[in-house]
């Protein structure tokens, strides 16, 4: 594909345990291979543990992968000298979860704001406080904002300090790590349809990470859902929400509580635990958790076969 | 079975501060009859949490007081039981479970102890008995090997088990009623849904009322008899399932129901209600919801909307609520 901005090759990463003399991986991300493509929006779903956030950090090269490689438009970003990659960074930014504990509580809200400015050699003090006026009008806070303290503003306030500093050096990629997880309904509505409007407005192309379905569902084109560091499935909205084919993504998809009095459905009710990613079943890792296992499912493990142009599953079972 | 088991009436919590007295709970109503599963819904600091705090009575001065309104049990005003009467219904008809269950089961403590406490305590069983008792309790929560995992500590288990832990020891004694302060909150999806499965099956077992707190209207849809709506310290709407999700009568529940993102829909952009959760300490005259609210007119601004009844077990506190009804009846 030549439209891919973002393209994974084998990705991994494996954080050390040390217990006494063994070293035991925690293999949070094993093996991932995607694309992304420009101006799409990309979703990671999974449960907690699955590695979606660790993917997110790969592929901004906030950690350094195991193994495997991050390309950025065709560029390799492992093999990027740093003042190279310093460059590059202007280019992708980050929104996390907790917007307060990523907004430093001593600096004003200006400061905050203007820090990428400052960091890539906007001097001109001039020229900043036009940049960050005009991103706070993006994104809908007041002017008087600027001279406040982030402890001043409210959870979705905080969200758009966080948004106008990711947005004010103007990237083309940005990774959204559960950025609406922790507001209420009614701000999450309001930050979510920011960033879709902003999305248009600055062409952006973007990463979601989330563990809400629903809101996975209403804001990416293509999906890829993720059980402990592999990609079970992967393909565009429609085809995973209207045909999942792996078991993990139907069981994903039916618990979640539909908040319509009138729709009963059927629930796959998974048994027993997440198991620890420092010691995941052998085979395809879901089979202790599968309620359609077959005997060799903890033998060998399953590749990405396409069911449909663009829809890869991870079982070999998806027909059955 | 139609009669209530637990009638909040008016109930007042406030906190004092520095900053002012904070309402958090201002004239609440609401009311669990037996075996229901009442679904009280809101966005954080709506005062949901401290309305069930209060209802135990676990709200301590000198920072928070419980300054007005009736809380009957069966009947009986828990304001005015003296605090040795109230330790017996603590944990025995009335128990709570909470978002956290790490944080709410003592790491120092086996788990069996945990659960043992409450049936010595309450129900006067020995140790040997209730520790019989724990091990059952476990079984029937859905525990494997219950007879190993009894003499486990919380932090070798995981969410969910501490979960199904805190189920156990909040059902030991078969309360009358049962709160659930956001129980699924802190687990994953597929969890969430073991758990919330349990819990129905415990209540159609030992017909538990539970009142469920939550700020995901997908668990009420799905697991609640009833619910009640609040802001800003106040139960805006309370009724049926059913009629409350399909006919929300106040703006607020309507907004909410409309602003989140569902997964049977496709829509590209979401609605959203402007602005944002006034503060406690600085709450506007009249209706509280005023500012944020389509439907606001003059009056809205200067009179609190009086409890109005939609239907025999639908109320709701606004002003407009006949206009409200209108339109989503063009709306259909």
């Amino acid at each position: 594909m030549t439209d891919a901005l973002i393209r994974v090759e084998h990705l991994k990463k494996y954080f050390p345990q040390k217990e006494g003399f063994q070293t035991n991986y925690v293999k949070a991300v094993d093996d991932l291979s995607f694309t992304i493509r420009k101006g799409e929006t990309f979703g990671l779903v999974g449960e907690s543990g699955c590695g979606k956030s660790t993917t997110g950090r790969l592929l901004l090269d906030l950690i350094h992968p195991t193994e495997g490689e991050v390309y950025f438009e065709g560029e390799k970003i492992s093999a990027m000298k740093p003042r190279e990659l310093m460059r590059l960074r202007r280019h992708m930014q980050i929104i996390f979860q907790d917007p307060f504990a990523s907004l430093n509580p001593k600096l004003k809200v200006r400061r905050i704001i203007e820090e990428p400015l400052r960091f890539h050699g906007i001097k001109n003090r001039k020229t900043r406080d036009e940049l960050v006026r005009d991103i706070l009008n993006v994104v809908g806070l007041p002017e008087a904002a600027l001279e406040r303290y982030p402890h001043e503003f409210s959870g979705g306030q905080q969200q758009r300090i966080g948004i106008a500093r990711a947005l004010i050096l103007r990237p083309d990629f940005i990774v959204c790590d559960e950025a609406v997880s922790a507001l209420d309904v009614s701000v999450q509505a309001q930050v979510l349809n920011l960033l879709s409007g902003l999305k248009d407005e600055f062409r952006l192309t973007y990463l979601f990470i989330s563990h809400n379905l629903s809101v996975i569902k209403h804001i990416c084109d293509r999906i890829a859902v993720m059980y402990l560091g592999k990609i079970v499935e992967i393909g565009d909205r429609e085809m995973i929400f209207k045909n999942p084919c792996h078991p993990y993504t139907k069981a994903l998809i039916s618990a979640i509580p539909i908040p319509d009095p009138d729709e009963r459905r059927s629930r796959i009710l998974l048994e027993g635990d997440i198991p620890s990613p420092l010691n995941p079943p052998s085979g395809c890792r879901f089979h202790t958790r599968c309620p359609s296992c077959k005997e060799d499912c903890g033998g060998h493990e399953p590749e990405l076969l396409e069911v449909e142009p663009g829809h890869f599953v991870a079982c070999p079972y998806w027909n059955a | 079975m139609a009669e209530k088991i637990l009638e909040i009436r008016e109930l007042e919590t406030h906190f004092f501060s520095s900053r002012g007295v904070a309402k958090a709970v201002d004239k609440v109503s609401y009311s669990l009859k037996r075996g229901e599963i009442l679904g009280v819904v809101g966005e954080s600091g709506c005062g949901k949490s401290v309305t069930a705090l209060s209802v135990l009575r676990l709200i301590k001065p000198p920072g928070g007081k419980i300054v007005g309104g009736e809380i009957l049990l069966d009947g009986v005003d828990l304001l005015k039981l003296p605090e040795r009467e109230m330790r017996k219904v603590r944990g025995n008809r009335i128990s709570m479970i909470f978002q956290e269950p790490m944080t709410s089961l003592n790491p120092l403590f086996t788990v069996g102890d945990q659960i043992m406490e409450p049936l010595m305590q309450h129900r006067g069983l020995s140790k040997k008995e209730a520790k019989e008792e724990a091990v059952r309790m476990l079984a029937a929560v859905g525990i494997p090997s219950p007879e190993k995992r009894v003499n486990d500590y919380p932090n070798s288990m995981s969410g969910g088990m501490r979960q199904r832990v805190m189920i156990a020891m909040a059902l030991s004694c078969n309360p009358e009623v049962l709160i659930a302060d956001e129980p699924t909150t802190a687990l994953d999806v597929t969890i969430q849904a073991q758990i919330l499965e349990l819990m129905k099956k415990m209540r159609d077992e030992l017909g538990t009322a539970i009142i469920m707190i939550t700020h995901d209207l997908g668990v009420v849809a799905e697991m609640c008899d009833r619910t009640a709506v609040m802001y800003c310290g106040s139960a805006v709407e309370e009724g049926p399932v059913h009629e409350v999700f399909k006919a929300p009568s106040h703006p607020y529940t309507r907004g909410l129901m409309m602003s989140i993102p569902k997964l049977t829909e496709e829509s590209d952009r979401l609605y959203n209600i402007k602005g944002s959760v006034p503060s406690l300490f600085h709450l506007p005259e009249g209706c509280r919801f005023a500012d944020r609210c389509e439907f606001c007119t003059e009056k809205c601004k200067k009179e609190t909307p009086p409890v109005e009844y939609v239907g025999p077990n639908h109320t709701v506190k606004c002003h407009h609520w006949r206009t409200l009804e209108r339109f989503s009846d063009e709306r259909r």
